[in-house]
C-alpha cells in the first residue's frame, strides 16, 4: 500500500553520500529533488482529478531517474540494475524503464518450490513444516519468502529463483555495451565497476554464504551493539537455494512512522542503526551493504530487527584508510594531503590537467565538509531538513561542474561503490526517523588519544 | 515374462549409459545378458521398440509419482502440469545418456519423426485430456469454439519443447530447464485462460454484427446476388 513512500525513500536514499564519488552523489541528489517535485505535482493534479493513477507518476519519475543515470558514469549502471532488481521496492514503471539491466522473475510456482525442497532436503515443505504458505508472502530481490510454522514457532523461508546466478552474469554482459555508450567511459573502466557488482551480486545468490555470514555477523554485532536483534538462522532447513530464519515481527519504516513514535524511541532506533553500521565498518571491516527499509523491522519499544546479510561488503584495509581519512576535518585545510588521498581513491588521475584537478577538488571539498559533518560533531540531528536541503543544493551546483560532466574517466574506487550505497541508505533512514544521533567515528578516538 | 522385459530394459539402459551408444547387434546384446536371441525377439522386435517402451515407462512413472503427491489434489491445473514437468525432468535425469541418444539419432537426420516418443505421446495425450477437462470444468481453461480442439496438441508441443530444451541444457542441475518450464507453462496457461484476445474477439464479433461498414454491406449484397442468380439458374 505504501509502496510509493518506500520507493521515495529508496530514491532519496541515494542522495546522502559521504566523500569520494561526489559527482555521482550530486546526480542522485538532483534526481531526488526532481522526484520530490514529481510527487508534489502528482498530488496537486490529484486534488483536481482524483482519477489520475500512480502509474503516471511512476512513469514520470522513472523518466527523470533514467535521464540522470544516463549522464552518470560506471556505477550508475550498477545502481540502475540494483534498483530494477529490487522489485519489491520499485513500482512497475521503474522496472519497465530499467528492463535492460534487469533480471525479471514472476513468482515461483509452488511445484518448483517443492522441487527445490526435494533437491535440498529430500522432503517437501509440508513434510518439514506443519504449515507452509503455498504462495509467497513477499518477494526478495532474487527469491521469494514463504511463511512456515512448526512447533509453535513461525519461520520465514526464502527460496531462490532458478538460474539467478547465471542470469546475473549474462545480464551484466548485456548492460555493458549500454554502460559504455551512455556513460562515455571506455570498456576497461566499466569493467572495473562491473567486476565489483558482479562479485557482489553473485555472492548474494549463495544462500549458504549468506547463512554463515548472517550467523557470524549477528553474533558479533549482538555482543557490542545495544537495541538490535536478529532472527535465528536454521542451517538444517537451509541450502544453497533455501534459507530459513525466524519470522520477524515489527513494522517497516513507513508503517512505523505512521504510528507516531516518540522522539525518544526514534532516537533509540536511529542510534541502534548508527551503532550497527559504525561497529561493522570500523571494527569488523565487513558491512551489511543493503540498507533499504525492507531489511529493518522497528518495534514500538525501540528495538531494531535486522535481516538480510546477502550483500556484505568486505572493506579492504588500504581502501579503508584512504576513504576515512577524508572525514578528518583537518584534512580539509591541507590541500596537498587531500590531493594525495584523492589520487589513492582513484578520484583524481595523473593525466588530469591542473585546472581540472583544482575544479574537482573544489567541489569535493565542499561535499566532504558537508557530508562528513555528522562525523565531526558529537551529536547530530538527522531530522534537520535544512542540512539535507544543503546537500541537495550542492548536488545541483556540482552537477554543473564541467570537469565532472565531461570526464571520460571513472572517478572513485570500486570499493567505494557499496560503501557509498550503505551511507546513502543510512543517512536517509536517519532523516526519515528524524533521529538525533550521538555520532561516533574512529577519528574522534584518535584525536582523543593524540 | 515381465521379469525378462525388465531385465532387457535394465541391461540395455546400463549399456547405453556406459558406452553412450546402442549395442552393436541384438545377437551380441542377448549374449551379453545370457539370453537366446530368439528369446529377445519374443519380447522386442528391435532396439527401437525398447526405446519406445522405455520412454513410455518414464512418463507412466512420472504421472504415477505426480498423482501420488499429497498436495496434488489441491493443485490448480497449471500447478499440476508444472509438477508433471518437474517430475518428468527428475525421472529423465537418471536416464540422461539414453535420452541424449534418442534425440541425437533424430537430430542427425536418421529419423526425424521422433518415433521413439510415439507411446510416450499417446500416454501424455490421455493425461492432457484429463487435465484440460478438469481445467474447463473449473474455468481455468476457457472452452473456445474450434480452438479447444487443438489445446491438447498445443500442450504436446510445449512438452516437446521442454524435452528438447532439456536435451540442450548444460546448466548446473538443469536450472535453466526449470526456468523454461515455469515460463512456457505460465505463458500457455495465460493463453488458455481468460485473456485479452477473448475480449478482442468478442468486441470484433460485436462490431461485425452491429455496425454496418459500407464495404461489408456491399460484400453481403453481392453474395446475396450471386446466390439469387444461382437460384434462378437452377429453377429455370
Amino acid at each position: 500500500m505504501n509502496q510509493p513512500t518506500i520507493m521515495a525513500k529508496k530514491i532519496n536514499s541515494q542522495s546522502s553520500i559521504p566523500a569520494s564519488k561526489v559527482q555521482r552523489a550530486a546526480k542522485f541528489v538532483k534526481t531526488g529533488v526532481k522526484v520530490g517535485k514529481n510527487y508534489v505535482k502528482h498530488y496537486a493534479k490529484k486534488v483536481v482529478d482524483p482519477s489520475i493513477s500512480k502509474e503516471n507518476l511512476h512513469a514520470e519519475n522513472a523518466e527523470d531517474i533514467y535521464d540522470s543515470l544516463s549522464e552518470l558514469k560506471g556505477s550508475a549502471l550498477k545502481v540502475a540494475q540494483m534498483m530494477s532488481m529490487d522489485k519489491n521496492v520499485l513500482p512497475q514503471a521503474y522496472s519497465d524503464k530499467f528492463q535492460m539491466a534487469q533480471y525479471s522473475a514472476p513468482p515461483l510456482s509452488y511445484p518448483l518450490v517443492v522441487k527445490t525442497f526435494r533437491k535440498a532436503f529430500g522432503k517437501t515443505p509440508t513434510d518439514i513444516f506443519e504449515t507452509f504458505s503455498k504462495d509467497a508472502v513477499n518477494a526478495a530481490s532474487i527469491g521469494q519468502v514463504h511463511k512456515a510454522e512448526k512447533g509453535g514457532k513461525t519461520f520465514a523461508v526464502k527460496v531462490q529463483y532458478p538460474g539467478v546466478a547465471e542470469s546475473v552474469k549474462s545480464d551484466l554482459k548485456m548492460v555493458k555495451p549500454f554502460a559504455v555508450r551512455i556513460a562515455g567511459l571506455n570498456e576497461k573502466d566499466v569493467d572495473l565497476y562491473m567486476e565489483e557488482v558482479q562479485n557482489m551480486l553473485l555472492s548474494e545468490t549463495d544462500y549458504k554464504l549468506e547463512l554463515n555470514r548472517s550467523m557470524d555477523l549477528s553474533e558479533k554485532v549482538l555482543k557490542e551493539v545495544k537495541n538490535v536483534k536478529f532472527p535465528n538462522y536454521y542451517p538444517k532447513y537451509s541450502s544453497d537455494r533455501v534459507l530459513t530464519m525466524d519470522w520477524m515481527n515489527g513494522s517497516h519504516l513507513g508503517e512505523f512512522l505512521n504510528s507516531n513514535p516518540s522522539q525518544e524511541i526514534r532516537n533509540q532506533l536511529g542510534q541502534a542503526l548508527w551503532d550497527f553500521y559504525d561497529y561493522q565498518i570500523h571494527v569488523l571491516h565487513e558491512v551489511h551493504a543493503d540498507p533499504h527499509p525492507g531489511n529493518f523491522f522497528m518495534e514500538n519499544d525501540g528495538i531494531l530487527g535486522i535481516i538480510d546479510f546477502g550483500c556484505v561488503k568486505v572493506i579492504p584495509k588500504v581502501f579503508y584508510d584512504n576513504y576515512f581519512v577524508l572525514i578528518d576535518g583537518s584534512l580539509l585545510e591541507e590541500k596537498e594531503k587531500l590531493r594525495k588521498a584523492l589520487f589513492k581513491l582513484n578520484f583524481l588521475h595523473v593525466d588530469d590537467s591542473e585546472s581540472e584537478m583544482d575544479e574537482l577538488q573544489g567541489v569535493l571539498l565542499k561535499m566532504l565538509e558537508l557530508l562528513g559533518r555528522p562525523f565531526r560533531e558529537d551529536e547530530f540531528d538527522f531530522g534537520n531538513d535544512d542540512y539535507f536541503q544543503e546537500i541537495y543544493d550542492l548536488g545541483e551546483e556540482s552537477s554543473k561542474v564541467k570537469a565532472l560532466r565531461h570526464s571520460k574517466k571513472p572517478r572513485g574506487a570500486k570499493d567505494g561503490l557499496y560503501l557509498n550505497r550503505t551511507y546513502f541508505g543510512l543517512y536517509n533512514i536517519l532523516n526519515q526517523l528524524k533521529a538525533n544521533i550521538k555520532t561516533t567515528s574512529p577519528l574522534k578516538e584518535r584525536q582523543v588519544l593524540a | 515374462m515381465e521379469k525378462f522385459i525388465k531385465k532387457i530394459k535394465k541391461n540395455y539402459l546400463s549399456y547405453i549409459s556406459l558406452h553412450k551408444k546402442r549395442p552393436k547387434s541384438v545377437l551380441l546384446f542377448a549374449e551379453s545378458i545370457n539370453m537366446e536371441q530368439k528369446e529377445f525377439y519374443q519380447y522386442f522386435k528391435n532396439f527401437e521398440t525398447i526405446d519406445k517402451n522405455i520412454w513410455l515407462d518414464i512418463i507412466k512413472i512420472t504421472i504415477e509419482k505426480v498423482k501420488a503427491e499429497s498436495v496434488y489434489p489441491e493443485y490448480a491445473v497449471r500447478e499440476k502440469i508444472l509438477s508433471f514437468y518437474f517430475t518428468l525432468i527428475e525421472e529423465l535425469k537418471t536416464h540422461r545418456a539414453f535420452a541424449l541418444l534418442s534425440f541425437s539419432d533424430n537430430f542427425l537426420g536418421i529419423n526425424l519423426s521422433f518415433q521413439f516418443l510415439d507411446d510416450f505421446k499417446r500416454e501424455f495425450n490421455d493425461y492432457a485430456k484429463e487435465l484440460i477437462e478438469e481445467g474447463q470444468a473449473t474455468e481455468e481453461i476457457i472452452d473456445r469454439p474450434i480452438v479447444s480442439k487443438v489445446y491438447k496438441d498445443a500442450l504436446w508441443g510445449q512438452t516437446f519443447f521442454i524435452l528438447r530444451f532439456w536435451i540442450n541444457d548444460f546448466s548446473k542441475e538443469f536450472e535453466k530447464t526449470d526456468a523454461a518450464i515455469e515460463k512456457v507453462t505460465n505463458l500457455s496457461f495465460d493463453l488458455l485462460g481468460h485473456n485479452p484476445i477473448d475480449g478482442a474477439f468478442d468486441f470484433g464479433k460485436f462490431l461485425l454484427q452491429n455496425i454496418k461498414f459500407p464495404f461489408l454491406s456491399d460484400f453481403d449484397f453481392s453474395m446475396k446476388n450471386k446466390k439469387e442468380k444461382g437460384g434462378e439458374k437452377s429453377t429455370s
